[in-house]
């Protein structure tokens, strides 16, 4: 871990400044209900009062609820969908590839064709037909997200698998008499763990983005705050009120762009193969 | 004859500062005649291809040249930047490797790669271009050419791959051949086809060919001048009969003397007879291979109706070059693979009859010696550590047992909290046996146990094993391609050929008077066995020349 720590690129602007954004944003979520004990639902001034007017640092919605309460707070939705739809299919496509990669044949065969049925279907329109069917609220989002988002795990873990099946130190542990589960778990799972750490990161944003789009189009939990819900919100005023949208937008943007380069730069540490310069 | 093919003077290429030791090469000078090979001999790290590179102007970046002359004809080329050396490569200096496979173009027919030498350096009558490819793989002896031509490496074994490199090498005429360990990767037989046209090519163009080899089989037979190398240092050069017979330096002597001669350290007769350990009976094993929806299925007998008993306390040698099945047969006795039919008894059960779960209790008493078995995350204490207590160590005992079990393969007790990457490969091999050992095993299977070893390290862990033999009363199946080292420590050897068992005996007497003609081709192509092949020295070569 700290070898992992001392190959982070710190002295890279893109890199500080996405740590910087991300930090701000789990301070925003963790400190929401200290600073705006009213809630988001509040309302608490003229409806679209400009930024910095009236004592608004970004002014308020539609109907004068304040947008920076709207943020600190759909950055807890966010931070709470990135991470949960992120580990629940991580976790479920870890187990199919590993268990795919490791016995393969027939097992891998089925499990693989599974997998390529739900790839096979467009990602959002499943998701939104999920989310109807089991009634908006914040656990069927991260449900519908999970199920979509397992697939690209469960062939990065196989692929994986796949290769370090065959390595002699796998096969000596065979030998030695050891059950899969120890094996997969002890001697494969720690030398996949690489890119599989990477894509996690990246799934987060991805999971983020897709909540947004899901509340968006007004399939959101209703009783929760979230930056996809205030854009879709507020886009009929976008143009006598472009703030009103822009505001949650921009939240949801750099947020997303931050995890995106963090999880580049992870992938750069962990596979010192891909950095240029420490070839050969 | 004026100038030297080849001279090289005082050649010295530096490491990075964080390397072992300050200079990959130091102070090297040589020279090469015309129609001269000199063979540079040295154990891996001794800066032997690191020369070959630096006279090809191929050093990686990370080395430098910090001092020294190279000669090609007279004229200094160290200082020629890229576009200087592309000029001369091929044409005047060339280069063939170790493996062939990386060397040539996946996606470009064999026609157009050698074409291709030809036309880059301004050869541009295709009539012309064609001639000499067809003269060229005729020369090289490639089966049907015009076949070959249009084919795709892949298509190629490794001995017509390496050919094909010769043929490309040599196509401009150039005055000097580098060789780097060309033959390593190939079986005897097919080494000692492409020693031969390596030889006949040079007496045909007179090219000066400089040959990095770790071999001193390969050596004798190739060899007018020998140099070799020990950490970047050139420690002796002459004649190669001078050096072969009469080394000076001790370096020197202890790479000829670790050398395995095909004579069967016979020792004293094993009492026969001996309670069986093993025994295999009609074994077999096909793989159905389909590379494509529409393609045929191609069915490989890797292993057909093997018969073998090996007595307790014997180590038994299986012999066979790639393909073989000898590996496939290793992996089915210790049941990786699975048999399609046949019998493994060890110990009177029946491993071949076992599913999966009965047969994990009885795997302990099977043990493979691997080359590379080494979680790259664990430390050789975890990875004892984890097959003992799986043995019913605690963790105390476990470490203890793991210490006990360091001190017999011959390493000290700080080896349990480092790295496998910070093994060298014969130390790497030691804790492989004792990894191997660590389940109290009746049987061993060592697969290529000793190959990617230098010889005199390949010596030690052979003594190692002959002498763990006696102590602990193993019984080993060794599986090897080297005739040398397995009549070196083998009691009774069998040799394979397309999965089948064609001859078995001592080794003493299989070597003596094979009764196959494949054991027989076998001996005959070991390197340096044939004194008939040995070389003669330069001169008496072109003093029949001039007499002709």
């Amino acid at each position: 871990m700290r070898r992992l720590a001392a190959r982070l690129p710190r002295r890279d602007i893109v890199f500080v400044a996405s740590a910087a954004i991300l930090l701000v944003v789990v301070a925003m979520a963790l400190s929401a209900p200290l600073v705006f004990p009213g809630g988001p639902w509040e309302v608490v001034g003229p409806p679209m009062a400009r930024p910095l007017s009236d004592g608004f640092l970004l002014g308020t919605d539609t109907i004068g609820r304040s947008l920076l309460s709207g943020i600190f707070y759909g950055a807890r939705v966010s931070l709470l969908v990135g991470i949960v739809a992120t580990a629940l299919p991580f976790l479920l496509g870890m187990l199919v590839g590993a268990v795919a990669g490791y016995y393969g044949g027939v097992v891998d065969d089925a499990l693989m064709r599974l997998t390529e049925l739900f790839q096979t279907v467009p990602h959002f329109m499943l998701a939104l037909v999920l989310v109807a069917i089991l009634t908006p609220s914040i656990g069927s989002i991260i449900i519908a997200i999970s199920v979509v988002s397992w697939p690209p795990v469960a062939r990065l873990v196989r692929g994986e698998f796949l290769t370090l099946r065959n390595r002699e130190f796998v096969e000596a542990a065979v030998l030695s008499g050891r059950g899969d589960a120890s094996i997969i778990l002890r001697e494969i799972l720690p030398n996949a763990l690489g890119p599989i750490v990477v894509m996690a990161s990246l799934m987060v944003a991805t999971a983020i983005l897709l909540e947004a789009a899901i509340s968006f189009i007004g399939l959101g939990d209703p009783n929760l705050m979230s930056w996809g819900y205030m854009v879709g919100a507020s886009r009929t005023v976008l143009r006598t009120a472009w703030w009103v949208s822009v505001m949650p937008g921009l939240a949801v943007f750099l947020t997303v762009l931050a995890i995106n380069f963090l999880g580049e730069a992870l992938n750069e540490a962990l596979n010192p193969r891909s950095a240029l310069g420490t070839m050969r | 004859m004026t100038a030297d093919a080849l001279r090289v003077e005082g050649l010295t290429v530096a490491l990075p500062a964080s390397g072992q030791r300050a200079h990959a090469a130091e102070d090297i000078s040589f020279s090469l005649r015309r129609g001269e090979t000199l063979c540079m001999v040295g154990e891996s790290g001794s800066g032997k291809s690191v020369v070959a590179h630096a006279v090809m102007g191929l050093l990686p970046a990370s080395l430098r040249l910090t001092a020294g002359r190279i000669l090609l004809e007279g004229e200094e080329i160290q200082g020629l930047g890229e576009a200087g050396f592309r000029r001369i490569r091929s044409c005047r200096l060339s280069m063939i490797f170790q493996e062939p496979m990386t060397a040539l173009n996946p996606l470009m027919r064999i026609g157009d790669q050698i074409s291709e030498v030809m036309r880059v350096h301004g050869v541009g009558d295709r009539r012309a271009i064609r001639d000499r490819m067809f003269e060229l793989a005729e020369q090289v002896r490639l089966p049907d050419p015009a076949t070959i031509l249009r084919a795709y490496p892949m298509q190629l074994s490794g001995g017509q791959r390496q050919r094909v490199m010769i043929a490309m090498a040599l196509a401009l005429k150039p005055a000097v051949l580098i060789a780097d360990e060309p033959t390593t990767a190939l079986d005897v037989t097919t080494q000692a086809q492409i020693l031969a046209i390596i030889r006949e090519m040079q007496e045909t163009y007179g090219t000066g060919v400089l040959f990095v080899t770790h071999d001193f089989g390969v050596v004798s037979e190739i060899a007018d001048r020998v140099m070799v190398m020990e950490k970047g240092k050139a420690v002796e050069e002459g004649l190669a009969a001078d050096v072969l017979t009469r080394p000076v330096h001790p370096y020197t002597r202890r790479l000829i003397a670790a050398v395995p001669a095909l004579a069967a350290d016979a020792g004293p007769a094993l009492e026969e007879p001996r309670p069986a350990a093993l025994e295999v009976k009609g074994l077999s094993k096909r793989f159905v291979r389909r590379s494509g929806l529409f393609s045929r299925r191609t069915v490989v007998e890797a292993v057909r109706g093997v018969d073998l008993t090996v007595g307790r306390g014997e180590i038994f040698g299986i012999i066979g070059e790639s393909g073989s099945g000898k590996s496939t047969l290793g992996r089915l006795i210790v049941r990786l693979a699975r048999p399609d039919s046949g019998d493994i008894l060890v110990d009177d059960v029946n491993l071949a009859r076992l599913d999966d779960r009965a047969l994990r209790p009885l795997r302990r008493n099977v043990q493979m010696i691997f080359q590379d078995p080494f979680n790259p995350r664990q430390t050789i204490g975890t990875i004892l550590g984890t097959v003992l207590s799986l043995g019913g160590s605690d963790a105390a005992a476990a470490r203890q047992e793991a210490t006990r079990l360091l001190d017999l393969v011959g390493l000290d007790a700080g080896a349990l909290d480092r790295f496998p990457h910070e093994f060298s490969g014969g130390q790497r091999q030691r804790i492989s046996l004792a990894r191997a050992l660590a389940t109290e095993p009746r049987l061993l299977i060592a697969d290529e146990a000793v190959s990617a070893l230098d010889v005199v390290i390949q010596a030690q862990i052979l003594d190692l094993l002959a002498d763990l033999r006696r102590r602990l009363g193993l019984t080993v199946l060794f599986i090897t391609h080297d005739l040398r080292v397995a009549g070196r420590i083998c009691d009774r050897v069998a040799v394979m050929l397309r999965g089948e068992i064609v001859e078995q005996g001592r080794p003493a007497e299989i070597f003596a008077a094979p009764r196959h003609p494949y054991t027989a081709s076998l001996i005959a192509s070991i390197p340096g066995w044939d004194p008939e092949r040995r070389r003669q020295p330069v001169e008496q070569r072109q003093r029949k020349e001039t007499a002709r």
